[in-house]
Parts: structure tokens; sequence; C-alpha cells
């Protein structure tokens, strides 16, 4: 995939629309529901938890340069174990959230243990596979996973006994959001993000300057799994149900429409593409009986014409690019 | 206790739904071959075959018409897709390929469940083949030893076409070396093409062939992909006779668990892909096009 290395670049006109949307954001909820009502704020929350989980696919997909097609199984873990939680161990928001964390990334370290050997296709049709046994256990599952019908449970409480309102669901996702968006930031900008990158570009090079590829590989695709199951314990902290359509296959392909036409490793651009995708579904839904097609006609324009996605488009030309490669270079030079 | 009656009928349907696999199958494993790509949307060609044939079936009450037009049809618009699509990204990143045939599988779903409805639609099987056989004690329906016929007619025709025919010799060099056919002057952007349409046009077929057992639904083309993707892992991506022995193996398994596994026959569909992705990367014939 294009992986692009544009962490290292901080532009002036970037941080202008970053600061700009975020304050629309944290003053949404207040402004917003008067006018519209809060039918868009519920919308926001799920656009901000899809942002997460598409954030977390481009950690993998956009820096280290692998495509997995079983993403939903993350995701999916993340709704199942804090679904599981509030019902049986804990009320509480916080455990929700622990458990949803944990059980994505076991699942990711042992789906990385068996499929990182394979590249390409054969890594993605593994990914694939082990997201299918997943969604297939769910919908064959009698009362305890509740088979096709999913599972519905209550509003988690925050240490064990205040009520989560919309207004609280709705900050909470958007600080982890934000706090999210910082750490994978602050990541790909560190030694391990930059080794990441390096992979992404040429996994080969990598291997031979002395890196452990495979280890790497692994560490990046867990951390992708727990920021997708981190989303996923959002989703059914605020919407409240769990369903087996979060495990299907073609959920994994939607985080990936997300991600592309956003605009791959960037990590804001997935995010921003996420938003666009959660909006354009929901109104296009209720508009047009056949929004599929529309979705998979812009898709394939994006791949085809703009494989920068949304952010390629807003963007100069002429970036930086040759500039971070070259900073990169001699960062890793530097290293022994 | 299970009869040993229904163990050979299960088997035998086994044989019949490998068939079917085979023949879906065998297009995604000579588009891969050639081309490198993983078509997300070969369950979609099935699909839009099965649907196009009951329209021909109903229309004209021909049923080898319906298979002639599902196939020709089904070829024509993935020959189309090729050409528009996806010639545009030879030379670019492989996993752009699997991308725009997901953004196929989105619009052509979709479009069925515009045209014919979103409702369970059966197709009758045609009078010509609708008796039962009467086998030893067990009373089998002629329709399933048809699919059973045909798909062995198919393999046959598949092994001369790929032995014996220009097309198939560049099929084969290609799976090779790709550089080395295009610097022979052969137009491989033709041969992409038409093989890509010959794909397409097989999974159409098999669309009519399934639909008087299997019933039609937008959605049938997604359940069969994912049998469809782990027959041609298993055999090896790209390998022709990997694809027939690895699809009997899946069909059994779904026969035969369905008896004593009910419930769980897709898990162990599943686990015998990671099993062999996990032992044997390549799959059981890696890249044997050439030898089948």
């Amino acid at each position: 995939m294009n992986v692009n290395l544009n962490t290292i670049r901080h532009g002036a006109v970037e941080n202008r629309w970053l600061i700009a949307i975020l304050t629309v954001l944290t003053v949404f909820p207040f402004v917003a529901p008067p006018f519209i009502g809060s039918f868009y704020t519920v919308l926001m929350i799920e656009a901000m938890v899809f942002a997460i989980f598409a954030l977390g696919y481009d950690i993998m997909m956009g820096y280290t340069g692998m495509i997995s097609f079983g993403h939903a199984a993350y995701f999916g873990l993340g709704v199942y174990g804090g679904a599981l939680t509030v019902l049986h161990l804990s009320e509480g928001l916080i455990p929700l959230l622990l458990v949803a964390v944990v059980l994505s990334a076991a699942f990711a370290f042992i789906v990385g243990y068996f499929s990182l050997r394979s590249t390409g296709v054969y890594f993605a049709l593994i990914t694939f596979a082990f997201a299918q046994i997943l969604y297939e256990i769910v919908i064959r599952s009698s009362d305890f996973l509740g088979g096709n019908n999913g599972l519905t449970v209550s509003t988690p409480t925050l240490f064990a006994s205040i009520e989560i309102s919309e207004m609280m669901i709705y900050y909470i996702v958007f600080l982890t959001m934000v706090a999210v968006y910082i750490g994978a930031r602050r990541l790909m900008n560190s030694p391990l993000g930059l080794i990441f990158q390096v992979i992404g570009e040429n996994d080969q090079r990598a291997e031979f300057i002395g890196y452990n590829v495979d280890r790497y590989k692994h560490i990046s695709f867990i951390i992708s799994g727990m920021v997708s199951g981190l989303a996923g314990g959002l989703f059914v902290a605020a919407e409240g149900f769990a369903s087996p359509d979060m495990l299907f296959w073609l959920f994994s392909g939607e985080i990936i429409i997300m991600v592309v036409f956003g605009g791959v490793g960037t990590l804001y651009g997935p995010m921003i593409g996420a938003g666009v995708f959660i909006y354009l579904e929901t109104y296009l839904n209720s508009t047009f009986d056949a929004w599929q097609i529309i979705l998979g006609l812009v898709f394939i324009t994006v791949v085809l014409l703009f494989p920068q996605g949304l952010v390629g488009l807003l963007k100069d030309s002429d970036s930086l690019d040759s500039l971070s490669l070259e900073r990169l270079r001699d960062q890793l030079t530097s290293r022994d | 206790m299970v009869a040993t009656s229904a163990i050979i009928a299960q088997a035998l349907n086994g044989l019949s739904q490998m068939m079917l696999l085979v023949l879906i199958a065998s297009g995604l494993t000579i588009i891969f071959g050639l081309m490198d790509i993983l078509n997300f949307a070969h369950g979609s060609f099935y699909m839009l075959g099965a649907y196009i044939g009951l329209s021909t079936y109903l229309l004209t009450e021909q049923f080898f018409l319906a298979i002639v037009v599902a196939f020709i049809l089904v070829g024509a618009l993935g020959g189309l897709l090729e050409y528009t699509t996806l010639r545009p990204l030879y030379g670019r990143d492989p996993v752009d390929h699997l991308l725009i045939t997901f953004g196929f599988l989105l619009v052509l779903d979709q479009s069925a469940h515009f045209i014919w409805g979103a409702d369970l639609k059966s197709m009758p099987t045609p009078d010509l083949l609708d008796f039962s056989l009467q086998l030893g004690m067990l009373s089998y329906p002629a329709y399933r030893i048809f699919i059973f016929l045909f798909g062995l007619a198919f393999v046959g025709g598949m092994f001369l076409l790929i032995q014996r025919s220009n097309m198939g010799l560049i099929i084969r060099a290609g799976t090779h070396n790709t550089e080395t056919v295009r610097s022979l002057g052969i137009n491989l952007p033709r041969a992409f093409t038409m093989t890509f349409a010959f794909g397409a046009g097989i999974a159409g077929v098999s669309g009519v062939i399934a639909a008087p057992v299997v019933g039609l639904s937008p959605t049938m083309g997604v359940s069969i992909i994912i049998d469809a993707f782990i027959v041609v892992v298993i055999g090896g991506l790209g390998s022709f006779r990997g694809s027939i022995v690895a699809a009997f193996i899946i069909a059994e398994v779904r026969a035969l668990g369905a008896l004593f596994f009910p419930g769980f026959t897709s898990i162990l569909v599943l686990l015998a892909l990671v099993v062999t992705l996990v032992i044997k990367p390549e799959g059981l014939f890696p890249t044997s096009i050439t030898e089948a």
C-alpha cells in the first residue's frame, strides 16, 4: 500500500484545520441539539467510534503495510467482550473497556502468531478466516452470545455509581478519540513507529538492516487490534447492543473503505473517512434504497483515481515527502 | 446412529457440491494464476448468473439457453469491468485490485437487490432432469447427477483448454513469468481481459447450474465466495488441479459434517483453511497449473 511519511510533517494549514475540527467537536453537543436535534449527537458519537476504529486499522495498513481482511474480529470482540462484561461481570465503563481491549489484544496476538509468516493476499485471507470463525461461533451460539439476535445491554456506569448521560458518553468518546490520535501520532514519530514505516516501505530492506520484521509486524498488528477493540467497547457502551454483523467479513471490508476513502497512512485521513462514511450511510440509507451502489461506485473511483483519498485531494501536491524521507533515513542510519 | 443410506446420499450430495465449487473456483484460479488478482466479486458473478439464468428460463423455458445467456452476459460484464477499472491499475499495488473487486461486490449485490428484489426466489428443476434415479436402495435426484456430470465434462474441457489451446499456453506462461510473456510480443492486456471475462462467465454458468438446488437471493454470492476462497487457497492459488482436490475435501467435509457435527461444518471448513495456511501457506499444489 502507499505508505506516506507525513506523520513527520506538521504543516501549518493542517494544524489550522485540526483546531477548527476540534473546536466544532467540543462545542457540538451544546450548540447543535436545539437546532438539529439530539439525533445528530448520537450520529456524531457513532462517527467518532468508527474514527477510532479506522485509526486503529490505519496504524497497521498505512504504516506497516499489512492488509487484514478480518478486522471486524477485533472491533466485534470489543463489542461482545464489553456487552458480556456489563451483563455478567460489572456495570462499570472502565471494566468494560478493559475487557474489550484485553480480549482483542489477545486475539490479535494469536492471529498474528499464525498469520505473519504470510504476506499480501495470504495474510489477508488468514485474518479473514479467523474472523469468520468468530462470526460462525457467535451466530450458532444460543443464550450466552445471543446467536443471530445479538445482545442488548444497559448503559454502563462511571466509577460504579455515576449514571452516564448521552452528553457524557459523547465527551468520553471524543476525549478517547483525541487521546488515541495523539498517542498514535507520537507512536509514529517514535523509533518504534519509524520501524513500522520502514517495514511498510520495504520489508526486505528492513530485514537486511537487521530488524526482526515479523516481531515488529506482530506488535503493529496487536496495537491495531487493541485500538479496534477499544472502539468496539465504546460502541457497545454508547449504543447498548452487540450484533453478529459486527463480526461479519463485509464489515471488515467497510472499515477498509473508510480508511482508503479518507487517505491511507495519514492517521487523520481515515478518521475523516469514517466520519464521512457514517454520514453518507445514514443520509443515503434514508433517501435511497440501494445506497451501497453509490458507496461501491465512490469507492472504486477513489481507489482508481484518488489513491491518496480525501485528504490527498485537499492537500497541496507539492509536499515535503522527500524532505521527510531524508530525515527518516538520517534517523535510521544514526542508530546502531 | 446415522443410517448408511443417509451417509451415501450425503456423500453423493458432496460430489455435486464439489463440482459446483470446482466450477466457481476454477474461474478464481485462472484469474489469480494469470493476473495475480483475488477477485472478491466472483461470488457476485455467480449470483448474477443465477438471476440472469432464472429470468431467461422464465422467459423461454429453455434451461440450456439460460446457461449460454448467463455465460455471455456475465462474461461480457466481467470483461467490461476489467477493461475499465482493473486495467488502469496494473503495476500498482496488487492490493488495489482486491479493493476494486470489493467495490464490484457492493455494486453488483445491491444492483441485484434492486432489480430482482430481496426475497428468496427458486428456480424450477428443468423438466428434462426432474426425476429420481434408483441407485440400489437409494432414490436419488437426477439433477444432482447432472451437476456432477456437467462438472466432470467441464473439468475435462478445462484441462484441454489449458493444455492445448493458445489461450491456455499464455495463461500457463503468464502464471510463471508475466514479463517474459510480454517481451515475446503477446498482447497481455487483451489476454487479461479475456481471462477475466472467461472466469466471470464460468461463475455465471455455475450460478445457473446451482440455482435449482440452492435457491436465489442477492446474498448468495457472499455465502459461496467464502468456500470458493477456501478451495483456491487450500488447493494453492493459481493451481487448477489443487482446486479440484480442495473442492472435494471441502464439499465432503460440509456434506458429511452436516450428519455428524450439524451446525459446526463452517467452523470445520475454516479450521481446515487455517491449518493449511499455517502448515503449508502455498497450499497443497503450489502454482502447478503448468502440470495440471
